[in-house]
């Protein structure tokens, strides 16, 4: 076999792969390790001089009960999306994929509210909650509709999960799409013949079949939601009260609003580990279930 | 598979049904674009009685519309230039050489896909704007963004490098034909059908993105559609109708754009899902 030895081996490293990777280091590495000794300083982001603190930022972060409750409601935001978004997805994933006119057409527009991007979505949603669902209750007599969804603390997180299941839905019926066309027309068949009914076949037969796509979508969904920042920032700004303020949103609010950037970075430094774990625990049971396979 | 007629109808009826659910939003804009801001306000619903187009102009320049396109179009596209030639470059190494450094960083990269913005964000904004001076400008954006999207770029190309057979190389290098020759002549062309899968989807990340470009870019002239979607609806807070139109010039460029890369945007997705 032919192969390059090495100084020319090199030469090319240095020439091909370097680039990218000096370009990845000083973007990502670097940022993120001088983010961790940032988080153990404090800086209002003006002074040229820092102060080492020490751990003082994490027990200030430990210690602040509006971080807890940030956390505690990013945690629920994420549970109600990922189970509302990929039971919509996975409804939209069947649909799609079963024997339907311009099933492709409907695919292509279900998808356009992923297109457009998280800020302007979350704008024309403030929109309709304000004006079109509010026009809606008034005019039908209904109490709870009457009033912006938006303005009240528990309503508006609800408004928030609403919105985000909506567009991430779509993004996961692509998935799910692809999930369900690659379980083989004979394998449905084989269980029809065998007197299966349409929930048997489902059940038993693509549910089992699509589990990657299902472990892959879960998991997207899981980070995507917990670093939810373009639609918090516009529909509900964290607001009415700070109730809606969820992590990534707090840690830029703390950082470039109170100009505590130390104090931001360890709440950063936390979301980072959270974040890690989840990405850990996925490739986990993405492994076993290559195992398995 | 035979299915009975009356459930095909069902079926095509729940997902215009749908199809409605997912495109009303956008559909509410466009109209209410063409209406005045007391008409919208009375009624978001009713369809415009008479068409008032004076919305787009008034938007078009409280947008700075040209020079907000302007400026995210210089960043979508060299950042999609960096990405794709520096990514497969590095792509390539990682296919063909063996090499522990290569492969210690190309997993270490691999790693760092799933990291969230927000770890970063501070430390770029003390490094690239207060150390290094770069405020206002478009470069450290486009530097940032390139080295964001690498290992995602690496990654990719890197999937459709390994089923490339590895005879095409050694012929050529036979034939005397050197690394970077070889490289651009004759891989990269080959590379094109994941490139585009690739650059569709890093652009519209890009072309998207709040976040990072609001970090660096402050003036007027200097900012992006996001951006400008972003003051533009905080700002002008009671007139509507003007916001409307912005959000409809805002939105079109980009579904122009999904339109006519549908498919590869959609591949896109399934592919990037492992991103995270």
């Amino acid at each position: 076999m032919l192969t390059r030895r090495g100084w020319d081996t090199w030469k090319l490293i240095l020439l091909f792969f370097c680039p990218a990777l000096f370009i990845w280091l000083t973007a990502m590495v670097i940022p993120f390790l001088y983010g961790i000794f940032i988080s153990f300083t404090k800086w209002d982001g003006i002074a040229t001089e820092y102060t080492l603190i020490g751990t003082a930022n994490y027990v200030k972060v430990f210690n602040t009960s509006k971080f807890w409750i940030s956390l505690q409601k990013t945690g629920i935001y994420t549970v109600g999306t990922v189970v509302l978004s990929n039971l919509l997805g996975l409804m939209l994933g069947l649909l799609l994929t079963s024997s339907l006119k311009g099933r492709n057409a409907f695919r292509t527009a279900i998808y356009v509210p992923n297109v457009v991007g998280g800020v302007a979505m979350g704008y024309i949603w403030q929109y309709i909650f304000s004006y079109g669902f509010t026009r809606i209750g008034q005019s039908l007599g209904i109490e709870s509709l009457s009033t912006s969804m938006l303005s009240d603390p528990n309503r508006a997180m609800v408004a928030l999960v609403l919105v985000s299941s909506w567009q991430l839905s779509a993004y996961l019926m692509i998935i799910y799409v692809a999930g369900f066309t690659n379980v083989p027309g004979e394998l449905v068949e084989a269980a029809r013949v065998d007197g299966a009914n349409s929930w048997g076949v489902f059940w038993h037969v693509r549910m089992p079949m699509i589990r990657p796509s299902v472990t892959i979508c879960l998991f997207l969904a899981i980070v995507r939601s917990f670093m939810v920042f373009d639609i918090n920032l516009s529909l509900t700004d964290g607001g009415p009260f700070g109730s809606t303020e969820m992590i990534a949103l707090r840690i830029y609010n703390t950082a470039f609003v109170s100009l505590k950037f130390g104090n931001a970075q360890a709440q950063a430094v936390i979301l980072f580990l959270i974040v890690a774990v989840i990405s850990v625990l996925q490739a986990y049971f993405t492994q076993r279930r290559e195992v398995q396979m | 598979m035979v299915e009975r007629k009356s459930v095909k109808y069902w079926l095509f009826a729940l997902a215009l049904l749908l199809t409605v659910f997912y495109l009303f939003p956008l559909v509410l804009v466009g109209m209410n674009s063409l209406k005045t801001t007391g008409q919208f306000t009375t009624n978001p619903f009713s369809l415009p009685t008479r068409l008032v187009t004076e919305n787009y102009p008034q938007a078009f320049n409280q947008m700075h519309f040209l020079s907000s396109l302007c400026n995210t179009l210089i960043l979508t596209v060299s950042i999609c230039v960096f990405v794709a030639i520096l990514g497969s470059m590095a792509a390539y190494v990682v296919s063909r050489v063996k090499s522990k450094f290569v492969s210690f960083f190309y997993y270490l990269m691999i790693a760092s896909m799933c990291a969230p913005f927000q770890a970063f964000m501070i430390p770029l904004v003390k490094l690239y704007a207060a150390k290094l001076g770069f405020t206002n400008s478009l470069l450290p954006v486009i530097y940032i963004a390139t080295g964001l999207n690498m290992a995602f770029s690496i990654f990719l190309v890197r999937g459709f490098l390994n089923s490339i057979p590895l005879e095409i190389d050694q012929a050529a290098m036979i034939d005397g034909c050197g690394s970077v020759r070889l490289f651009f002549r004759i891989i990269f062309p080959m590379l094109v059908p994941i490139e585009v899968t690739l650059l569709v989807f890093v652009a519209m990340g890009i072309w998207n993105d709040y976040l990072l470009s609001s970090l660096f870019l402050q003036t007027q002239d200097m900012r992006t559609l996001p951006m400008m979607i972003r003051v533009f609806c905080a700002q002008y807070s009671t007139d509507y109708s003007p916001m409307m139109a912005g959000l409809v010039m805002s939105i079109a460029p980009i579904l122009i754009f999904y339109l006519l890369c549908q498919k590869q945007i959609l591949a896109g997705v399934v592919q990037g899902s492992v991103k995270g």
